[in-house]
């Protein structure tokens, strides 16, 4: 599923055109810093839709250099409502991946989608193809959402279902874990969950947390999600982790952290980081 | 995720450091940070990930000592002799005047106990990887070199494997003054295996020998039958140290954890102890070394768990697992002094132990709530998994005062040992 070729066109004009109007240094923050520019932009969400057309739209800046998430997901708001599509929606998704973590970016992803045209676009249709059962279109469909919000736990839940309606137990235990991981309430996951773990053989029942992690902890101490086993695999071991790693990574721990330890304790850790390991500079910040 | 690229430093930075960065600072990162490797050691040492996390700096450096003990030929480390430079450096912190104990560190349990109880030990081979059986005779000289090199003229065979027999030998005709004792981590039921029996046999022709002086033996009463054979033995009481300030329950109240290292598939059975957990209501397991048995059986009667591994998990995890249970359950059929049991306690948790070991037998409370005299009766092992809850406090408490008498036991009995 692609975007329409002109929005494309529109979008690609109106950078180049702010790449003309504006320094390259990072968007200038104004002195009362970023909430007060929050402020700003959230005022032009009052203004009409016929005001925000004719806004001077070159002080929005580039959605990469943004480092804000609640900026950069008003900006798309803003330029939502004044019709810019296209560049709304490329502010809206770099506003869920600014998020410090991946509860947080879960919950900005829910708010920044409903406002996301193209991403609803594909929604419709995935959701048609479930409707009709068509589970392998409707997995694709779903799946290429999640490129644009890869956090979004409501939708991780419907491509798990996809999966488990083929047939994938595996990865579609994955995804409910990951969506449980985002924040999914546990009512609307555990039973599949429990269903797709008991046809691999693996005991029909398991208790997790109670409560939701925080939106604002540690990174670490958030219960894994498959993206995050993927990352810490690959950062620590090099290598990309093979579906059953995954899975056992994800049914054994609950936190992120005993994820990481259970690497540097169990796995290649040691060979897959040999010069780092015997560095100086290991021993004395370790001692530090 | 197959390379080693912005997308992958973009996320690390959001996992490690709690914040978004820009793709143009991920960029300039990955420019400066070419490989995997480097960036890693920038994120975790010069930005401070670990600093910030020390539970995970000190499993990070636990990887990077058992790498320099390791003894891969290639070398997980750079550099040739990293095992020799191990030894090298262990030795040169060791007394020479005093006695020093052997054990081989794949078997966990023996290699806890004998660190408790000896002041001086070394591990041969140097790290759980290797199997002891695996060791060769230039391995074997190689040790034996070691040993002479040190200077040490007292050493305990802790365990007693078959190769240490070749390893006593290649010493003794170097140095026949050299002495040799033995403690024997085993029970009566193993002389019936064939491994275990073998090995016991052999060591009592080591005796007659004159190989080793004396055999130290972990199982009660089990010395006095050695002695009716005329060997030298004494009986030696296993102990963990606790700091009795920081001993206290811990938070969890309704986990069970069952932990086992797989050493016996008759001896030590999970059966009886998952269908307890099913029989405590609202309780939820922790295992390891269940064995697909264990993990079918936790299936068919629906027990609520949080854990469960059909294979043991490393000793250092095991410590890190305990103290998030509320009751440990090791209620076995035979055991000799077993290792877990007090170290659960050593962790802040109290645990169910069978009838067979003499651990808790001359303290009326211990004794009460927590050697199940029927080892196969789940109903059993629920009622008193839930009064050990219960009374987690007292159990403690008790356990405390029962370990500093234990340990001063064993310090006399380690000194008729090595007299």
């Amino acid at each position: 599923m692609g975007f329409p070729r002109m929005a494309e066109k529109r979008g690609a004009l109106l950078g180049l055109l702010r790449r003309f109007t504006q320094s390259a240094a990072p968007a200038h923050r104004a002195p009362a810093g970023v909430r007060g520019d929050i402020e700003v932009w959230r005022g032009h969400l009052r203004s009409s839709e016929e005001a925000l057309r004719h806004l001077n739209l070159r002080s929005v800046g580039l959605p990469e250099a943004e480092a804000d998430p609640e900026l950069c997901l008003v900006k798309g708001e803003v330029l939502r409502r004044a019709g810019h599509d296209y560049d709304a929606q490329r502010f809206l998704r770099r506003a869920a991946r600014l998020s410090p973590t991946r509860r947080s970016a879960s919950a900005l992803a829910l708010r920044a989608a409903t406002q996301d045209l193209g991403f609803q676009r594909i929604i419709e249709e995935a959701d048609l193809a479930r409707d009709a059962k068509e589970w392998i279109g409707a997995g694709e469909l779903y799946r290429e959402a999640l490129r644009a919000y890869p956090d979004h736990y409501g939708y991780v839940v419907q491509y798990a279902h996809c999966l488990k309606e083929q047939g994938r137990f595996a990865e579609a235990e994955c995804h409910y874990r990951s969506a449980l991981a985002l924040g999914a309430r546990r009512s609307e996951v555990d039973e599949h969950l429990i269903f797709v773990a008991t046809r691999q053989g693996y005991p029909a029942n398991f208790a997790g947390d109670s409560e939701a992690p925080s939106l604002d902890g540690d990174p670490l101490d958030a219960p894994p999600t498959r993206a995050d086993v993927e990352l810490v695999v690959f950062l620590l071991l090099g290598h990309e982790p093979a579906l059953a790693e995954i899975v056992q990574l994800m049914r054994s721990h609950r936190s992120l952290r005993s994820v990481i330890a259970a690497i540097v304790e169990e796995g290649s850790f040691v060979s897959a980081n040999a010069r780092l390991l015997s560095t100086a500079r290991f021993a004395a910040a370790v001692n530090n | 995720m197959t390379a080693f690229d912005r997308d992958v430093i973009g996320e690390a930075v959001r996992l490690f450091e709690g914040r978004a960065i820009s793709a143009a600072e991920a960029d300039e990162l990955y420019a400066k940070y070419g490989s995997r490797e480097d960036f890693l050691g920038e994120l975790w040492f010069r930005r401070g990930a670990l600093a910030r996390s020390p539970g995970l700096a000190e499993i990070v450096e636990r990887a990077r000592e058992a790498a320099l003990q390791r003894d891969d030929k290639s070398g997980p480390l750079p550099g040739e002799g990293a095992e020799r430079a191990f030894y090298e450096d262990l030795f040169a912190r060791l007394d020479r005047s005093q006695p020093t104990a052997l054990y081989v560190p794949r078997w966990s349990g023996v290699a806890a106990a004998t660190r408790c109880l000896f002041p001086q030990t070394v591990p041969i081979p140097a790290a759980p990887t290797r199997h002891p059986d695996d060791l060769d005779a230039a391995k074997i000289a190689f040790y034996a070199d070691l040993l002479l090199a040190s200077g040490i003229r007292h050493f305990v065979i802790s365990g007693g494997d078959n190769f240490h027999h070749a390893l006593i030998r290649s010493v003794l005709q170097q140095d026949s003054e050299i002495r040799f004792d033995l403690v024997w981590h085993s029970n009566y039921l193993q002389i019936g295996e064939e491994h275990a029996g073998g090995l016991f046999w052999r060591w009592l022709s080591a005796h007659e020998d004159g190989l080793i002086t004396r055999i130290g033996v972990t199982k009660s009463g089990f010395d006095g039958f050695l002695r009716q054979l005329g060997v030298d033995a004494v009986g030696l009481p296993q102990f963990v140290p606790i700091d009795p300030e920081r001993l206290g329950p811990g938070k969890a109240a309704d986990v069970a954890g069952i932990w086992l290292s797989g050493s016996s598939s008759y001896r030590k059975l999970p059966h009886a102890m998952i269908a307890a957990v099913k029989a405590m209501g609202s309780f939820y397991l922790k295992g390891s070394g269940l064995g697909a048995e264990g993990l079918a059986l936790v299936s068919a009667l629906d027990v609520p768990f949080l854990q469960v591994f059909e294979d043991p998990i490393p000793y250092e995890r095991l410590l890190r697992e305990i103290p998030t249970t509320a009751v440990s359950f090791y209620v076995t059929i035979s055991e000799c002094s077993p290792m877990l049991p007090i170290e659960s306690f050593a962790q802040g948790v109290p645990c169910l132990i069978g009838p067979s070991s003499h651990l808790f037998r001359d303290h009326a409370l211990l004794r009460e709530m927590l050697v199940v005299e029927q080892p196969y009766n789940p109903g059993l092992i629920a009622d008193m998994g839930v009064a050990a809850v219960a009374h987690r406090a007292d159990l403690l408490a008790a356990y405390s005062r029962y370990n500093q008498e234990v340990e001063v036991q064993a310090r006399e009995a380690l000194a008729r040992f090595l007299a």
